[in-house]
């Protein structure tokens, strides 16, 4: 992993003779003041200089030639390697035990420092590593980031090959990305995966890749590799088992993202089962309602006819055809659901205009009862939206539908359209009952009956379409209380593109 | 006068049958496209009411053949979910369409615009139209509001004149496109929202509650006739 830096034995040679030099000419210029014993002191001094700038080399080197230097050129008898003197026995020899022991304290030092540095920054690397992987949800990009740490660390191609349910192995990600992802051995991994112990050189010398196992849990989730290149034989314990940590963290981050994807397809998928239920429910509920009375009043006409006065025959085949009505609305409402389930792609857009779809949804209703009275307030101007006009009518008309039922006969209902900033805005304004203390969230909750049971129903299914078909439209819906009483239901739609403008015309 | 009811279940067949014979109209039934065509073939019929889901044919085919040899015209009676088979339809030459289910009353109302348009001479000229204070006057080129000129642009007009050749019909997108800019832009809807905006606010009192220029959403447009 990381290449010892070699220095070649010349130049160790060369830095001891030039420091063992440079303490001579020390040593020379103090000759006629001090003593050999102090002269050695010097020396002593150079060693320890060796020792501290250079490696352990260095310093012995600078011992040897340092005791050499002494003994020649200021130990009696001069420019002699004899020694005459006990005393300057006893002076050499302990310069040179003395000279070996520092260099030798200080290279340990030196190496204890730099491991424990390296330690340190290793220590960095893994906090950081974790801080990083739980900031990261999804496992695509728990793979990149981990992978991205690893290359910051150690300088190496790496790559994780993810394992599918079967346990086949495939690569998921490599870095550094802008290379090509390295080549592996396919049984090495396969190997390390299966065995679930990490594979590669020195054990296996004619590998050059190492294969960690990810394990999180108790579940291999795939092998990480790093390509070592030409620098594997130099790879330490330390390294590897650095690497190894850091595999473990990236393991658990992997399978913490697994579990909490499966645990979210859970709900979904116990909201989906609710959703059906509730589905059903309602539309059973909207059935049944004007079938009871469509049953009622058809079995009386049958049964006592000729008992009742004409007025009561009327009310109830009048009956009979608005609850046949409210079926066929409801019936409406079903198919556009299916349609919309089948996904944002059924959605039939085109650039449309709110004026045209007030118009003619108010003109509908108008046909269909005359009596009531509905209010359009359309700014004028209004830019065409891009929309699906036949799922925003419907949007439209459940909401009339829904204000009409729950307002008095008497008072008005009002569809305003504006645009506010990017959004167009359709209100629907009753002087009904209002929303009676409901949360108006919970009013275009899937199929929740707003306000109490009334004649009709059938506000649970409209509503939750109008909120499906909106969103579908990139929309929100929401319903407020109206100052004065009464309920406003509102919806918007997206206005942050315009139409293509016609050529203009001659005489416009 | 004869009307040919082409629908494939017993009881609205029946109903339909029933209601039509009640208003004086005589009645003349067929179960399926196949058996349509024939009596077509056979008989002067002064309306067709033709259910567009047959088991045998596309009801679109059956409104193409007729156009070949006659003007008769024709209500279509469909289902919401086939808006597009809709649309055909009117392209191909269909008068009117009723949505189901629909109530007996709507029903004998536009059969009787139907006959009303059928028995007015076919052609392309547009008849002088009036209702509620709105005037348009083909001989002249003029519109008038209130007694009160409008200034239309000569696309504006153009539409104008195309519903008004037939007040009370469907006009699909398709046919007011080709009418007012030609064949190459029947595709531009949006051109025509743009334009029968412009031709509300010039002419509708309250021009999100129209009175004279009724859209009839995802298919076209019609201009009003009573």
């Amino acid at each position: 992993m990381r290449r010892s830096n070699q220095v070649p034995l010349l130049q160790s040679v060369a830095t001891g003779a030039a420091l063992t030099a440079l303490a001579t000419a020390v040593a020379w210029a103090l000759d006629a003041t001090v003593s050999p014993n102090a002269l050695a002191m010097v020396y002593l001094l150079a060693v320890v200089c060796a020792a501290y700038y250079f490696r352990q080399r260095e310093s012995v080197l600078t011992a040897i030639l340092g005791v050499t230097a002494l003994n020649f050129f200021f130990v009696p008898p001069r420019y002699t390697l004899e020694v005459e003197n006990l005393e300057y026995l006893i002076t050499l020899g302990a310069l040179l035990l003395v000279s070996l022991s520092v260099s030798t304290l200080a290279a340990r030092l030196r190496l204890e420092t730099a491991q424990a540095r390296l330690r340190e920054h290793r220590a960095r690397e893994l906090y950081a590593l974790g801080e990083t992987l739980a900031a990261t949800t999804t496992e695509a990009e728990l793979q990149q980031r981990g992978l991205a740490a690893i290359h910051a660390a150690f300088g190496l191609p790496c790559a994780i090959l993810a394992a599918d349910r079967n346990g086949a192995l495939a690569l998921a990600a490599h870095a550094p990305p802008d290379e090509p992802a390295r080549d592996y051995d396919r049984d090495a991994a396969r190997f390390a995966f299966e065995h679930r112990d990490p594979l590669g050189p020195p054990q296996w010398p004619n590998l050059t890749v190492w294969y960690v196992p990810l394990i999180g849990g108790d579940t291999p989730l795939g092998v990480l590799t790093v390509d070592l290149g030409s620098g594997a034989l130099s790879a330490s314990d330390e390294d590897r088992r650095h690497l190894e940590t850091l595999a473990r963290q990236i393991a658990l981050a992997l399978q913490r993202a697994r579990l909490a994807a499966e645990a979210r397809g859970a709900a979904l998928e116990a909201e989906a089962e609710g959703v059906r239920n509730a589905l059903l429910a309602s539309i059973s509920h909207d059935l049944r309602t004007p079938l009871s009375v469509i049953v009622g009043s058809a079995s009386t006409l049958s049964a006592q006819r000729d008992r009742l006065s004409p007025e009561r025959q009327n009310e109830l085949l009048r009956s009979i055809e608005d609850e046949a009505t409210q079926m066929a609305a409801t019936a409406e409402n079903i198919l556009q659901l299916a349609r919309l389930s089948a996904g944002p792609l059924s959605l039939r857009r085109d650039w449309e205009s709110l004026e045209e779809i007030v118009g003619s949804v108010i003109g509908r209703f108008r046909r269909r009862n005359s009596r009531r009275r509905i209010q359009a307030k359309v700014a004028p101007g209004l830019p065409l939206v891009q929309a699906d006009a036949v799922l925003v009518s419907q949007v439209l008309t459940n909401l009339i539908d829904n204000a009409l039922r729950h307002a008095a006969a008497e008072s008005p209902v009002e569809v305003a359209v504006d645009r506010r900033g990017a959004e167009f805005r359709i209100e629907v304004r009753d002087r009904g009952p209002g929303l009676e203390g409901q949360d108006p969230e919970r009013l275009f909750a899937r199929f929740t009956r707003g306000r109490s049971e009334t004649p009709g129903g059938g506000a649970g299914l409209g509503l939750a379409i109008c909120k499906a078909i909106v969103e579908a439209h990139g929309g929100r819906v929401c319903a407020r209380e109206r100052r004065g009483g009464g309920a406003a239901f509102a919806f918007t739609l997206p206005a942050n593109d315009t139409a293509p403008e016609p050529a203009e015309e001659p005489g416009a | 006068m004869k009307i040919l009811v082409v629908e494939d279940d017993a009881d609205i067949r029946r109903l339909l049958r029933d209601s039509l014979e009640t208003e004086g109209y005589a009645v003349t039934t067929a179960a399926a496209g196949a058996e349509a065509l024939a009596i077509l073939g056979r008989r002067e019929v002064a309306l067709v009411v033709l259910d567009l889901g047959l088991p045998d044919m596309d009801g679109v085919d059956i409104v193409r053949r007729l156009r070949t040899t006659a003007a008769t015209p024709v209500l279509i009676l469909s289902a919401r979910s086939d808006e597009r088979q809709k649309i055909g339809a009117l392209d191909a030459g269909a008068d009117d369409y009723l949505t189901k289910p629909f109530g007996i009353g709507e029903l004998l109302a536009r059969v009787r615009a139907a006959l009303r348009r059928g028995a007015a001479a076919p052609g392309t000229a547009v008849p002088l139209y009036e209702l509620d204070g709105l005037r348009i006057d083909p001989a002249q080129r003029r519109v008038l509001r209130d007694g009160r000129d409008v200034h239309l642009t000569p696309i504006e007009y153009a539409l104008l004149a195309r519903l008004a050749r037939e007040p009370g019909r469907v006009v699909t997108h398709r046919q007011l496109l080709g009418a007012a800019w030609g064949a190459e832009f029947v595709e531009h809807t949006h051109y025509l929202r743009i334009y029968m905006g412009q031709l509300r606010a010039k002419l509708e009192a309250e021009p999100a509650d129209p009175r004279f220029l009724l859209t009839e959403t995802g298919v076209g447009y019609r201009l009003a006739a009573e």
